[in-house]
């Protein structure tokens, strides 16, 4: 429970650490809750239902949905809350994946997003170091992901900032982060994004396109929340009201 | 921290310097080492541990100052950049910690400092730590984004040492060439010795010429200049 205990002024440090460097970590935040988590995705849910373009990464979309374990530690960890923190708005639950992850991951990032603001959370099922899988940052480059060009430099060496991790440590991601991971080892991620609140046209079509676009949002009857968002959106009818705490509580109204 | 990669080639270099704003030369500078231990007892005799000191203008003072025209790496990469100008030079007695700052931001041009330790440094005794790609324009490190940095205590709740960045860690005699564009500090530092030089190149607009003259000028006027 990061929140619970913190002092609004450590809430404005963290909201501070990652508007500026683009990631912040929670040590231990999900540590309560982890082996459930995991331990549900190996007996319930195979690994492998869908498979992505890169064949050595595999997904379970919707994993909230699907993971009463992971719907626990989200509420009981108050993942809301802390993204509403972070983010210093109202929030609503997106998405989430269960992955599989065997060698490297690409340098990636900066997506297409401009104005919508997102936070998403990952979780790993075993401690990770910087050459063993931990996630490699650029920090700062999500304020201006187009100034660093990355796609033709040799990915080993794209000096980035290793965010090693423990045992139910989770780390908040800005997803337009340059972000990458140099290691062979099997290791299994939990990920769950939330927006805030969007303010404009521009930002709300923003996050309709991207629940849209992204796959692990597509087809899922128990998405209904953010796919009602989508579809508001670029009907150009949303009326969604976001709410902060209550993961996956978000209401909506005067839908099309 | 990040310990950056050092064994990488030439044309690399340059481009890890354009695109991350540093690169490393191991070794570069090592058959140099001894004509460079005698300028810093030339031009730095005191002796003192405990106090930070500098001599400016060191080519000017002291000719042998000019020998890293003889380290063969940092002349290709200067080469390749087109910054072939020596601005000026310098020989600093550091110690202690360098806060985290640039020195100075220049949209135009080209501004490199080439520098030379005598000590063997690391993340714990003041090795230079930078952060990748702040040295572009436009990257966002810039204004609100540097003075939260600078206020790191504060506003981050994050000592110096604790802000997320590349470790430069380096033996006697490698050359480190930075961007000075490029945030950057050293923490934890015993005393070493730091030779240093400044490059530019000729500017290639009216944008970069003043911006050029607003460097130089900095650099022999103002006295503003920081080191680490």
């Amino acid at each position: 429970m990061a929140e619970a205990n913190e002092s609004a002024e450590e809430v404005t440090r963290r909201r501070a650490r990652y508007e500026l460097f683009g990631f912040e970590v929670f040590p231990g935040l999900l540590g309560d809750f982890a082996g459930d988590v995991f331990r549900e995705i190996e007996e319930g849910s195979p690994v492998g239902n869908r498979l992505s373009k890169n064949t050595e990464h595999r997904s379970i979309v919707d994993h909230p949905g699907a993971s009463p374990a992971l719907t626990r530690a989200v509420s009981a960890s108050g993942l809301a809350d802390i993204a509403a923190g972070l983010l210093d708005s109202s929030v609503l639950c997106l998405f989430g994946e269960a992955s599989e992850y065997r060698g490297d991951i690409s340098w990636h990032g900066g997506t297409l997003l401009r104005s919508a603001r997102l936070v998403t959370f990952v979780l790993h099922d075993r401690p990770l170091g910087a050459r063993d899988g931990a996630v490699l940052v650029l920090p700062g480059s999500h304020r201006s992901p187009g100034s660093y060009r990355i796609d033709d430099f040799p990915e080993a060496e794209v000096p980035g900032w290793a965010i090693e991790t423990g045992p139910g440590d989770v780390i908040a991601l800005e997803p337009r982060l340059q972000r990458a991971a140099i290691g062979g080892r099997v290791r299994r991620q939990v990920a769950v994004t939330f927006a805030a609140e969007p303010v404009g046209p521009a930002a709300k079509r923003e996050i309709a396109e991207f629940i849209v676009a992204d796959r692990t949002a597509v087809g899922s009857g128990s998405l209904g929340a953010p796919y009602a968002v989508a579809r508001a959106a670029l009907s150009g009818n949303a009326a969604v009201v976001f709410r902060s705490g209550g993961a996956r509580q978000a209401s909506e109204a005067a839908m099309e | 921290m990040t310990t950056a990669a050092t064994a990488t080639p030439a044309r690399q270099r340059t481009r890890q310097l354009e695109r991350f704003g540093f690169c490393v030369l191991p070794g570069d500078a090592t058959p140099l080492l001894l004509t460079l231990d005698e300028v810093f007892r030339t031009l730095l005799p005191d002796p003192s541990p405990v106090r930070r000191s500098t001599c400016f203008h060191a080519v000017e003072r002291d000719e042998r100052m000019a020998v890293i025209g003889r380290a063969p790496a940092l002349r290709e990469v200067l080469t390749a950049a087109q910054a072939v100008s020596m601005v000026s030079s310098d020989v600093n007695r550091l110690v202690g910690d360098s806060y985290w700052h640039s020195d100075g931001f220049y949209d135009h041009g080209l501004y490199l400092r080439a520098v030379v330790y005598g000590e063997r440094l690391h993340a714990g005794n003041g090795a230079l730590r930078v952060i990748p790609g702040s040295h572009l324009p436009g990257s966002g490190w810039q204004g609100a984004a540097v003075r939260t940095l600078m206020r790191h205590d504060s506003e981050l709740g994050l000592a110096g040492e604790e802000i997320p960045a590349t470790v430069i860690d380096c033996e006697p005699g490698d050359v480190i060439v930075f961007n000075t564009n490029i945030l950057h500090s050293a923490w934890g530092g015993a005393a070493r010795r730091q030779w240093a030089w400044n490059f530019t190149r000729p500017p290639r607009s009216e944008p970069e010429r003043r911006a050029t003259a607003r460097y130089i000028l900095n650099r022999f006027v103002s006295g503003s200049v920081r080191f680490s």
